[in-house]
């Protein structure tokens, strides 16, 4: 696996990633659950700002960057502030997977992009009713 | 038309097992640091993430694992030390304690413990924890960049990323 694999890897996460925060804010009410919508909004602009970063990353590495989908799978169920909630922790958890990842594979001076995105997707699972891991994004350590 | 799926497949990338990850980037390093290896329970997935180390970066990693080891070590022994000033942080600060002493086995336990001077009221006392945290949040960050080794990297970040959990769910 090389950087602009797992680059490439990451980025196709974050389109999948703004496609599901799509859907999860449509499905959020503004007025109804604020809380939950602002931290929708967050993470969805969040998740763009990274795309465009990696994008360029990519892009200054010679490499053509990977394009969305034209859809992607959507669970089934949205239908509660309490699902919706869930879903979005289980993509910040995903992400933290995919940023951990990223960090395992980047060298070391273009590795601290990956590692802030480690950390501030852990501390983003926090909005989502996430409970603080021992090792975030790296579950084989967490059964020792 | 056929929807691809989206967050399992890309998001769940390769990553290193816990025993590839010890036993393969870090073996050296816990070697060094007295660690036996032959305790660790084995997982069967495949890593390719990292290439061998080579021995000088072995020794930089090795390094690196030492002075995480002592940071984290120091850390807790403020933690400890003001415990026994204020009994009621105990359970208060029994979550960071836990983290201490997982990151700290995943890098072959905890170093010999230094003395911390000084009393601390309550007040003091809470804002020496959430410097001495985010001071080896910052630490293991760094360390996760310098690293030559991408699990060992991996490892630092996640530890990093798990003090800042913690530093959140606290302030």
């Amino acid at each position: 696996m090389t950087y602009a694999e797992a680059l490439q890897t990451t980025l196709a996460g974050e389109h999948a990633a703004i496609y599901v925060y799509g859907a999860l804010g449509a499905q959020t009410s503004q007025t109804g659950a604020p809380g939950l919508y602002a931290a929708l909004s967050d993470a969805y602009q969040a998740h763009r700002a990274r795309r465009d970063q990696l994008t360029a990353i990519l892009t200054d590495l010679a490499e053509q960057p990977v394009a969305a989908e034209p859809a992607y799978e959507l669970p089934a169920d949205l239908s509660t502030t309490d699902a919706v909630t869930a879903r979005a922790l289980e993509l910040e958890r995903s992400c933290a997977s995919t940023y951990a990842y990223l960090v395992a594979n980047s060298p070391s001076p273009e590795r601290r992009l990956a590692v802030n995105l480690l950390v501030q997707t852990a501390v983003r699972e926090l909005a989502f009713r996430g409970t603080p891991e021992t090792f975030p994004g790296s579950d084989e350590y967490a059964d020792r | 038309m056929p929807v691809p799926r989206p967050i399992i497949g890309p998001l769940t990338g390769p990553v290193p097992s816990r025993r590839t990850t010890l036993v393969g980037a870090l073996a050296g390093l816990l070697a060094v640091t007295g660690c036996d290896v032959e305790d660790l329970d084995p997982r069967g997935d495949e890593d390719d993430s990292t290439a061998p180390p080579t021995e000088a970066s072995t020794d930089a990693d090795a390094a690196l694992v030492d002075r995480a080891r002592t940071r984290i070590t120091s850390a807790d022994t403020v933690l400890e030390e003001l415990v026994r000033q204020h009994p009621r942080l105990r359970r208060e600060l029994r979550p960071l304690r836990q983290l201490h002493a997982a990151h700290a086995e995943v890098l072959g336990g905890f170093m010999e413990r230094a003395t911390i001077s000084g009393p601390f009221d309550l007040p003091q006392a809470r804002t020496l924890v959430r410097r001495t945290e985010t001071e080896l949040q910052r630490h293991l960050t760094l360390a996760a960049v310098r690293a030559e080794s991408g699990s060992l990297a991996k490892a630092m970040a996640s530890m990093a990323a798990g003090i800042a959990q913690r530093l959140a769910v606290s302030s």
